[in-house]
């Protein structure tokens, strides 16, 4: 059987009890184990890559303890490490040369034979390869409201536009999903 | 009610994640009672944002957490300082060295054994030190235990 790609190999590592769409705590109180958690799990759903994923990871989180830079009246700590984690991934998308990303997209974007997803049987599966296979600005706005729950201020925050925009934004995204999984809902 | 299915889905989504004022909210129930694509629209929306709350994505490894939690500036004081105590180390013993032969090198009536023994035993030591830095600092290097917490 062929292996998966980077973007979506499950290492042995992969704690599925974690409860990724808890709620956060609001005084940012948040403990860095499930801070690193979520920041980890956008890394690798924008980047698709485990290592380039933990050294944005380790950057942001040094700046959280070392680099004093979270400001605690700001708000609560994920919206904002996400926004510090989302932005180092960007700055590595932005340096990774067009080759790499092309083949990390082709092996993200391979359909699954009919034969294939009856054998597998899942549905998050073919999900996530239709993510991984969308815009990084589609895919991330869908991810932040579904995957790490956050509200639309939060998104705002993080993704750096206006609150005004985010649901017209997420609307597209969504669609554009949902055509892509149409054959499978 | 008159609505138009398409324009209708922004306000879907809108209501699927409680972000709809009081209004938009009973707009939407009234034209999901009355429409069944719009119905179903919301459905597929439902399953696809319960579905994608349940992906499984990979963690960070424990060493990969530690690593981070570590201060960069601190880091690199101890590998400073590391450097400075071995250096300082080296010279000293070397110096030591050095000048304790060129004393009993010196001396005429020190017996020949000693003036080939004592160097041997110096050059010895001084090899057997360095291997076992140079052995240290590979295992450090390729250990993959070495950030787990015993």
């Amino acid at each position: 059987m062929v292996e998966c790609s980077p973007a979506i190999a499950l290492p042995a590592g992969i704690l599925s009890e974690k409860n990724m769409n808890a709620p956060h705590a609001e005084n940012g109180q948040e403990d860095l184990e499930s801070l690193s958690d979520h920041g980890f799990a956008l890394a690798i759903q924008l980047l698709g890559r485990h290592e380039d994923a933990a050294d944005v990871v380790q950057d942001s989180l040094r700046k959280l303890i070392h680099g004093g830079q979270y400001d605690a009246h700001r708000g609560p700590k994920r919206p904002w490490f996400l926004k510090v984690v989302r932005n180092g991934a960007l700055d590595v998308l932005r340096k990774r040369k067009p080759e790499d990303e092309e083949a990390l997209t082709q092996l993200e974007d391979i359909d699954p034979s009919p034969a294939e997803v009856a054998e597998q049987n899942e549905l998050k599966h073919i999900i996530r390869q239709q993510l991984a296979g969308m815009e990084v600005a589609q895919r991330e706005i869908v991810l932040l409201r579904d995957f790490h729950n956050l509200s639309y201020a939060e998104i705002a925050e993080v993704m750096e536009i206006r609150a005004g925009t985010v649901m017209s934004r997420l609307h597209r995204a969504r669609k554009e999903l949902r055509q892509r999984m149409r054959r499978y809902l | 009610m008159n609505h138009n299915c398409e324009d209708t889905e922004a306000l879907l989504s809108g209501y699927l994640d409680g972000e709809l004022t009081q209004g938009d909210r009973q707009r939407v129930e009234v034209i999901m009672e009355d429409c069944q694509d719009c119905a179903k629209t919301f459905e597929e929306m439902k399953k696809l944002r319960n579905e994608i709350g349940g992906i499984q994505y990979e963690y960070m490894t424990e060493a990969e957490r530690l690593k981070a939690a570590k201060d960069p500036v601190a880091e690199t004081g101890a590998s400073l300082g590391q450097v400075l105590v071995i250096g300082g180390f080296i010279i000293f013993y070397g110096s030591c060295i050095y000048l304790a032969l060129k004393g009993i090198l010196a001396d005429p009536d020190t017996p020949l054994f000693m003036k080939i023994g004592l160097p041997a035993m110096f050059l010895g030591f001084g090899i057997l030190l360095t291997s076992v830095i140079i052995d240290r600092i590979r295992a450090s290097k390729t250990d993959p235990y070495k950030d787990v917490e015993i």
